[in-house]
């Protein structure tokens, strides 16, 4: 099994941002994947933190029109980085 | 998650907690919650840690979360300390039922509740040191 990377930009859509729910919904989605899943605010020396941690991820702070910066290493890495930036460009939680 | 996780309070802060977590973690493992208010008396509150602690228990330990060290949830919780396997660890947080909901490897009670109770210290934030420069 080959060890593919992905990193793509996306820019949070929502209005309340990237709050606790959809953080929750990010890390759910997360681990849905084999890859292994890192985070980061846009823009250069932004510091990396697990995709797999509610916590971690509000530690970015990402209100409406945040740049984030979403990092897969694994075989389904494409999809991975597909799906959840699908969730960051989304302009409202479902449900 | 083998180690079950009952969260003590005073009246229903641990529910409430757990309702809070749901909605961020809506399918986490399930945890269980006691509340404890000033009408009861000890049997009452004994009887009901106790139940919850059965429900929670699945043979691994029960991990109890009580709102506060010196509080009458926490201090009957300990009562319970020798008579069955738990570890109780107070003042608890939602970022610690975040974390305890959506761990991904197995640990055993005694190293869980080390684990947790750091987690939570670690996670009270003063917000204006956390945030970037550039959020608003």
């Amino acid at each position: 099994m080959s060890l593919l990377q992905e990193e793509q930009e996306f820019v949070v859509a929502a209005e309340l941002g990237l709050h606790a729910r959809p953080a929750g919904e990010f890390v759910t989605l997360a681990g849905r994947f084999e890859a292994d899943i890192h985070v980061a605010r846009g823009g250069a020396g932004a510091e990396w933190v697990s995709g797999r941690s509610v916590l971690s991820i509000l530690s970015l702070a990402a209100s409406r029109g945040t740049r984030i910066r979403i990092r897969a290493e694994g075989p389904d890495a494409a999809r991975a980085v597909e799906a959840l930036g699908r969730l960051i460009e989304r302009p409202a939680p479902t449900g | 998650m083998k180690v079950g996780i009952l969260l003590v309070s005073h009246y229903r802060l641990g529910e409430e907690m757990l309702q809070a977590l749901r909605l961020i973690v809506p399918d986490g493992p399930p945890f269980y919650a006691v509340g404890i208010n000033p009408e009861m008396g000890v049997d009452e509150m004994r009887a009901a840690i106790s139940k919850g602690l059965d429900d929670a228990d699945r043979g691994e330990g029960v991990l109890v979360l009580t709102d506060m060290f010196g509080g009458t949830p926490s201090n009957i919780s300990l009562s319970f300390l020798g008579e069955r396997r738990l570890e109780v660890v107070t003042g608890l947080n939602l970022p610690m039922l975040i974390k305890l909901a959506t761990l991904g490897e197995e640990q055993p009670l005694e190293e869980l509740a080390p684990f947790i109770k750091s987690y939570g210290q670690r996670n009270i934030s003063l917000a204006s040191e956390l945030l970037p420069d550039d959020a608003s």
